[in-house]
């Protein structure tokens, strides 16, 4: 291929990393720099990728891949560059595309690490680097046209001084693959562009319209499906369609990452469990052989997300994820990563928002389904990054209450649970914001239980599964102060509390 | 009916109202808007905003003449 690419595709360097092939890690990069500069921090956390001679990223984010795909499948001159590597092309190019996300730092969890320490967050400010250098400014000065896209593409219309600065023409919000090729040519053209895309899910991409990603994902990460079936409210994802990836098509990806050397391989769905599923009925044959395929292809195979439901009924009805693990366990890995939505811990909450999320249980056995779960999880060394969503519109101080004693029910299990405030997203798009002036003593009572169930489960985790071996050592090292401080730090911020506690008494 | 409307309006207080009218309709799917917009397109997508989160469902592009 040419080293002249009319298109550019890039992110800035905490999307273009791969977060020491550690997802948990990424985590990171939502927050500010705590403790220690920001290049160290960065340094942990987003380390640069391997780039070939043309300054191509050996891995690159998944989304981005799958925008290139689209762009070289029809025949166009694009190629995804890692962003120090901008400078090479981009005086030649004649479209930039970006892609994160999150942009400015709007989404959870960097909205709230924003909120609470009162500094930004390291993507926003990497992001802002990024659009702010010299040769990028310069090739929009000379008529560069910029589209901009991703899960975070909404966060550009609550930042119009930025579509300003950096000279956007196009917003696009949804799955591009279809949309973006027709953009590119009028691009190209020198065409009339629009100034905001969403993509419905009636223009959703079918499955036979999403192309093969053509160069490694991040961490070897490969789409099964998209959409979900589960409905909850506040998720953009279950807007979409559901379709489900062939297992030849998902062999062809994880055959483009195998090639170029990845031995991890992550399964991504907003529920993995549901691979192949007759509406929420697993399919046990289908999950048994993509993880199978999975495997051996990898050393190693994670999920990108599942559910409790999913987790408890797979197991109580067919035993799968002993099924499964027995699968993916061997001399090369003994347990398994994955990001899980636990929401709310008040059932009155879980019905009006997410109605969907414990089925096939009623959603009034939501706390049990939870603690069932977890403790399958723990029991087969499934590790999960739980996630919840503090200020959910009509959140009153005994949904907090139900939210909190339920954190305490999981205090056995090893998981990080990560408290995130609610962002208008899905199909509560219109409702508030939750901002600092919404916190109240039941939601600091909340975090402060994460907290402390995070940091006491982190140790353990970093020593006893994703950081033990002895190459890993300076990482370890890194984490585990970090992980001193915050309790340091947390200490201090208790007794701050307290004493405000005792003298307003 | 194809379910596509493509409207080109005067301002963006005309757009908002005719995207609120539009993302309610059932039988639409498709909202191509034109606003000719005395600002930028910033500007214009800043005063759309409100109007755009109501949707969830279809195909919503807008150009800033």
């Amino acid at each position: 291929m040419s080293s002249e690419f009319d298109i550019i595709i890039t992110t800035d360097r905490t999307m273009m990393t791969n977060h020491r092939g550690k997802e948990f890690i990424g985590f990171m990069t939502t927050g500010p720099a705590l403790g220690m500069p920001e290049r160290l921090w960065l340094w942990m956390c987003a380390p640069k990728p391997k780039v070939d001679d043309l300054g191509r990223p050996l891995e690159a984010p998944y989304g981005l891949r799958k925008i290139e795909a689209a762009l070289q499948d029809a025949g166009f001159r694009a190629a995804i560059i890692d962003p120090d590597h901008l400078g090479r092309h981009i005086e030649r190019a004649k479209v930039l595309m970006v892609g994160h996300h999150d942009y400015f730092a709007l989404a959870s969890p960097s909205i709230e690490w924003w909120l609470i320490t009162g500094k930004e967050p390291v993507n926003r400010r990497s992001f802002l680097r990024l659009m702010r250098r010299p040769e990028v400014r310069r090739a929009r000065e000379r008529g560069l046209r910029v589209i901009v896209g991703g899960p975070a593409a909404w966060q550009w219309l609550w930042n119009p001084n930025y579509i300003r600065e950096f000279g956007v023409d196009t917003i696009v919000d949804g799955e591009a693959e279809k949309v973006i090729v027709d953009l590119a040519k009028r691009a190209l053209e020198g065409g009339e562009l629009p100034a905001y895309v969403y993509v419905g899910p009636h223009d959703a991409p079918s499955v036979e319209e999403i192309p093969d990603i053509r160069g490694a994902s991040v961490n070897g990460l490969v789409e099964i499906m998209r959409g979900c079936p589960r409905g909850c409210r506040f998720c953009p994802v279950t807007l979409r369609p559901l379709r489900y990836y062939p297992l030849d098509k998902v062999e062809r990806e994880m055959l483009v990452n195998a090639k170029a050397g990845l031995e991890g391989c992550i399964l991504h769905s907003e529920d993995v469990l549901l691979y192949g599923a007759r509406g929420l009925e697993p399919n046990p044959e289908a999950l048994l052989k993509l993880h199978a395929l999975a495997k051996k292809h990898f050393r190693t195979v994670a999920w990108s997300h599942a559910t409790l439901a999913g987790v408890k009924y797979a197991q109580e009805r067919y035993k799968l994820i002993t099924k499964i693990t027995e699968v993916l366990y061997d001399d090369h890995q003994d347990y398994l990563g994955v990001q899980i939505g636990l929401e709310t811990g008040s059932v009155r909450l879980a019905k009006i928002f997410m109605q969907g999320k414990a089925a096939p249980y009623r959603i009034e056995q939501w706390p049990e389904v939870v603690v069932d779960a977890m403790a399958i999880l723990h029991e087969h060394r499934i590790i999960p990054a739980l996630t919840l969503i503090l200020g959910l519109p009509e959140e009153t101080e005994e949904d907090l209450i139900a939210t909190a004693e339920l954190i305490d029910k999981l205090k056995d299990y090893r998981s990080l649970i990560v408290p995130m405030f609610f962002v208008p997203l899905g199909r509560l798009r219109d409702r508030g914001w939750f901002l600092r002036e919404h916190l109240r003593d039941e939601h600091i009572e909340v975090m402060r239980k994460c907290l402390w169930h995070s940091v006491r489960w982190a140790e353990d985790i970093i020593s006893k599964f994703y950081l033990r071996k002895p190459s890993q050592a300076p990482l370890r090292f890194m984490l585990k102060f970090f992980i001193s401080f915050v309790k340091w730090r947390a200490r201090q911020i208790e007794e701050q509390i307290q004493r405000a506690r005792s003298e307003g008494a | 009916m194809s379910g596509r409307v493509e409207v080109t309006v005067e301002d963006c207080r005309a757009a908002a109202e005719l995207l609120r009218e539009k993302i309610a309709d059932p039988h639409v799917r498709e909202i191509v808007v034109r606003v000719r917009a005395r600002s930028d397109r910033a500007a214009a997508l800043e005063a759309l905003r409100e109007a755009l989160s109501l949707n969830i469902s279809k195909t919503v592009v807008v150009y800033v003449e």
